[in-house]
C-alpha cells in the first residue's frame, strides 16, 4: 500500500530524531575501564615476552645441543684415531719441528723434510764418535778420492732402499775405501757423503736426506756402529736397509699418511668459529636544504625567514651532533681451507649501530588536526619536503619550532647477514697471522629513532614496513686483520681489528648518499674439526 | 599513532582519552545496561590497541574503531543469548497518521526507548537507521537472511515511533497540566 506523505514524513522523522539525538553523543567512561585496559594490556606485553624468552632460550637450547653434539663428534673422532699415526706424530715430532695446523700429508712431507734438515751431516751419524776421532787422530782427505764420485743416489725407490748398481758401485768403492783405511785407525779420515735419497710416492715428492759421514776409520766405526757390527764393514746398502727398523715408522707413514691424509681432505678443512665485535660505527643521514625547494630570501616573509633560519639550525643541530654509540656485530660462521694458507669463510652475522644525536629544537606540523612532531633528522626523506614547503610558500601546512630543553635522540639500527670472505694465514708456531676480506649481504631487520623527550613521538622502521625510507638490503666491504693463538690442536683464539664499509647506502634516496662504515675490533674462538 | 603501535603506553592512553566517550555511547546504544556497554567498550579497545597495526589509514580512524566496537557488542550479543528470535512477537498499537512527534529528545531518553526494544529489533535499528548498514550487509553481520532484517526494522521503528507518541503525550501532559 502506498504511503502518505505525513506517514512518510512521519517514518523519516524516527530515524531522524534518534539520528540527531544520538549523533555526536559523547559519554565520560568511568577510571576502571582504563585501569582495567592497561593491566590487561600489561598482561598481554607479559606473556609475549614470555614467548619471546621461551625461543631464545629453545634457540640457545638448541645451539648448546649443536655445539655439545659437535664437540663430542670431535672428541670421539680424534679418540678413534690411529695409534701409528700417533706414534708416526711422535717420532716427527720427536725428529723435527711440526708446524701446526698444517695438512697431514703436508705435515709428513715437511716433518721428513725436517728430519731430513734435522739430522745433521756429522752429528747424528757419528757426532760423539768425531769427537772421539778427532782426539784420536787428523782428519784428512783420502787422496784421488773424489768425494763428488761418492755423490750419487744410493737409495731409490718407494718404500725401499734397493741401490742401483752404478751407485752401489760407487759407494762400494767408497766402502772399499773405507775398508782399507778402516784398520788404520788414527788414519787420515776420508769424509765421504753419501747421499741418499729415498723416493717415496707420496703426492709425488721426493725427500732427500743428507747423511754425512766420515769416511776412514771414524765412519767406518760409525757405520759398524750403525750396522752392529764394528769388525764388518758393510755395503750402504745394507747399512741403509737396516736403517730401515731404525726409523721403522717411515714406511709406515707413508701408508697412514695416505690414510690420514684423505680422512683431512674431508672433515680436516673445516673450521668453525665465532667472534664478537664491539665496533665504532658511523652512518648518519647527513640532511639539509635541497637548493630550489626553499624560496630565496627575497620572496619570503618575516616569518617564513625565522622559520628557515630555526630549520637550518635544526638541520645543523643533527648533523654537527651526530655521535655513535655501542655497536657491535657477532658472527657464527665456518671456514674451509682451500690451502695451506688460503681459507674460504662465511657464515651469519648480527650487527646493532647506535648512534645519538642532540637537539634543542622541536618542529612540529599540524596535520589533519592532529599534533604530530617531528625531530629534525627524521625521517629525512619525509621531513625536508614538509619544511621546505612550508618555508617556500604561505598558506601552507602550518609549522611552529620551538626551543626546549636539550633532549638527545637515540638511533639504533639492526640488520643481519651473510658475510663471504677469502682469508691468508701465515702460521707463527703457536700463533698465525691472518688477512681477510670479502663482502657482506645485510638485510635490515629494524631501525628505531627514540628521543628522551615526552613530545616527540618514537618512530620505527622494520623489514615489512613499505613506507621505510631506509635501504632493506645492503651491500659491504668487509676486511680483517689480525691474531691468532693455537690454544690446542682443536681450539685457536682469534683477535684484531675489523672494518667494513657499506657500498650501498642507508637510504633509498640516492639524493643522500650516506655511506657508512664501521670500525671494529674482533675477539673470537676458531674449533677445528679435525684438530690440527 | 606509531607510539601506540610501537607499544607506548602513554600513546595508547591518549588514543583511548580520545575516542572513548564517543564508543561508549555507541557501545550504550547496543548494550542492555550501563555495565554491558562498559565491558563492551573494554573489550573493544583491547581489539583496537591489538590490531593497531593491521591500520592502514583506508579510513577515518574514529570509524575503524566504531566498527570494531560494534562488532564487539555484536559479540557479547551473541555470546548473551540475546538474539533469540521472539515466537510471540508483541502487538503494537496502531499509531494515528496525526500524531506528531516531538523531534527534541535527550540522549538519555532515547537511549532507554532503544533499550527497551528485544534485543535483536535493538541491534538491527542501530546498524539501520543509525550506523547507516544496509539490510543485506545487517544479514551478513547477524547471520540473517535480508527480508528478517527488513520486518525487524519495521517492527523496530514502529515500536520506537509508539514509545516516542507516549513520551510526548507525556510531555505534553506535564507541561499542560
Amino acid at each position: 500500500m502506498k504511503k502518505s506523505p505525513a506517514e512518510r514524513n512521519q517514518e523519516n522523522s524516527v530515524e531522524d530524531i534518534f539520528r540527531s539525538g544520538f549523533e555526536g553523543a559523547e559519554t565520560a567512561p568511568p577510571s576502571r575501564i582504563w585501569e582495567n585496559l592497561d593491566r590487561e594490556l600489561d598482561n598481554r606485553e607479559l606473556n609475549r615476552y614470555r614467548k619471546q624468552v621461551f625461543w631464545y632460550r629453545s634457540v640457545a637450547a638448541a645451539c648448546l645441543l649443536l655445539l655439545l653434539s659437535g664437540g663430542l663428534f670431535v672428541w670421539q673422532y680424534s679418540s678413534q684415531t690411529p695409534p701409528s699415526i700417533a706414534a708416526s706424530s711422535g717420532a716427527t715430532s720427536a725428529g723435527g719441528n711440526v708446524r701446526p695446523g698444517q695438512q697431514a700429508s703436508e705435515t709428513q712431507i715437511q716433518d721428513k723434510s725436517s728430519v731430513k734438515e734435522n739430522l745433521p751431516a756429522t752429528p747424528s751419524v757419528s757426532g760423539p764418535l768425531l769427537a772421539k776421532q778427532a782426539e784420536n787422530a787428523p782428519q784428512q782427505p783420502v787422496e784421488g778420492f773424489e768425494a763428488e764420485q761418492v755423490n750419487a743416489p744410493i737409495l731409490k725407490s718407494e718404500a725401499s732402499y734397493a741401490v742401483k748398481p752404478t751407485q752401489r758401485k760407487t759407494a762400494g768403492t767408497a766402502a772399499n775405501l773405507i775398508a782399507g783405511t778402516e784398520d788404520k785407525v788414527g788414519s787420515k779420515a776420508l769424509a765421504v757423503t753419501v747421499e741418499d735419497r729415498s723416493r717415496e710416492s707420496l703426492n709425488g715428492k721426493i725427500e732427500e736426506k743428507s747423511i754425512l759421514l766420515d769416511a776412514g776409520s771414524s765412519s767406518a766405526i760409525a757405520m759398524a756402529t750403525l750396522t752392529g757390527d764394528s769388525s764388518t764393514v758393510k755395503q750402504p746398502t745394507i747399512l741403509l736397509a737396516q736403517k730401515k727398523p731404525e726409523l721403522p715408522g717411515v714406511p709406515v707413514e707413508v701408508e697412514t699418511g695416505k690414510k690420514e691424509e684423505k680422512q683431512a681432505s674431508g672433515l680436516g678443512k673445516w673450521s668453525v668459529g665465532l667472534a664478537y665485535t664491539p665496533q665504532y660505527a658511523y652512518s648518519p643521514v647527513k640532511i639539509g636544504q635541497e637548493p630550489g625547494t626553499a624560496s630565496s630570501s627575497s620572496k619570503m616573509a618575516p616569518n617564513q625567514m625565522q622559520l628557515s633560519n630555526q630549520y637550518q639550525e635544526a638541520i645543523d643541530e643533527y648533523n654537527n651532533s651526530y655521535t655513535p654509540g655501542y655497536s657491535y656485530s657477532a658472527t657464527v660462521g665456518a671456514s674451509y681451507k682451500l690451502s695451506d694458507k688460503w681459507q674460504l669463510e662465511s657464515g651469519f652475522l648480527y650487527s646493532q649501530n647506535e648512534a645519538t644525536t642532540q637537539h634543542t629544537l622541536v618542529l612540529s606540523s599540524i596535520h589533519s588536526g592532529a599534533m604530530e612532531n617531528y625531530v629534525g633528522m627524521l625521517p629525512p626523506a619525509k621531513i625536508e619536503p614538509i619544511f621546505s614547503a612550508a618555508t617556500a610558500s604561505a598558506g601552507s601546512e602550518v609549522v611552529s619550532i620551538s626551543r626546549t630543553e636539550q633532549y638527545s635522540v637515540k638511533y639504533k639500527y639492526q640488520q643481519v647477514g651473510v658475510p663471504v670472505r677469502v682469508a691468508f694465514r701465515q702460521d707463527l708456531n703457536k700463533f698465525y697471522a691472518f688477512l681477510s676480506g670479502g663482502f657482506n649481504l645485510n638485510f635490515l631487520l629494524k631501525n628505531s629513532i627514540e628521543a628522551d623527550n615526552s613530545r616527540i613521538e618514537a618512530v620505527q622502521y622494520s623489514y615489512q614496513d613499505s613506507e621505510s625510507p631506509y635501504r632493506t638490503w645492503q651491500w659491504a666491504l668487509a676486511t680483517s686483520a689480525g691474531v691468532g693463538y693455537h690454544v690446542n690442536k682443536k681450539m685457536s683464539l682469534i683477535f684484531g681489528p675489523e672494518a667494513t664499509y657499506s657500498l650501498s647506502p642507508m637510504v633509498k634516496d640516492d639524493k643522500y648518499k650516506a655511506k657508512n662504515y664501521q670500525v671494529g675490533m674482533s675477539v673470537g674462538a676458531r674449533w677445528h674439526l679435525s684438530g690440527k | 599513532m606509531k607510539s601506540a603501535v610501537a607499544g607506548k603506553r602513554e600513546a595508547q592512553h591518549q588514543l583511548y582519552q580520545r575516542y572513548a566517550g564517543k564508543m561508549l555511547a555507541v557501545s550504550k546504544r547496543y548494550a542492555r545496561t550501563d555495565f554491558e556497554a562498559e565491558d563492551i567498550l573494554q573489550d573493544a579497545f583491547i581489539k583496537v590497541f591489538t590490531y593497531l597495526q593491521n591500520f592502514k589509514g583506508e579510513c577515518p580512524i574514529e570509524f575503524w574503531i566504531k566498527r570494531i566496537v560494534i562488532n564487539t557488542a555484536l559479540k557479547h550479543q551473541r555470546s548473551n543469548r540475546h538474539l533469540t528470535v521472539t515466537e510471540h512477537e508483541e502487538e503494537w498499537d496502531e499509531v494515528s497518521e496525526q500524531d506528531c512527534l516531538d523531534s527534541q529528545y535527550g540522549y538519555e531518553e532515547l537511549l532507554d526507548l532503544v533499550r527497551e526494544l528485544p534485543p535483536r529489533y535493538q541491534a538491527v535499528f542501530n546498524l539501520y537507521a543509525i550506523e547507516g548498514f544496509s539490510h543485506k550487509e545487517i544479514g551478513e553481520m547477524l547471520d540473517i537472511t535480508e527480508s528478517t532484517s527488513k520486518s525487524q526494522y519495521s517492527r523496530a521503528r514502529a515500536s520506537l515511533r509508539q514509545s516516542l507518541t507516549r513520551l510526548t503525550s507525556q510531555y505534553h501532559e506535564k507541561v499542560t497540566g
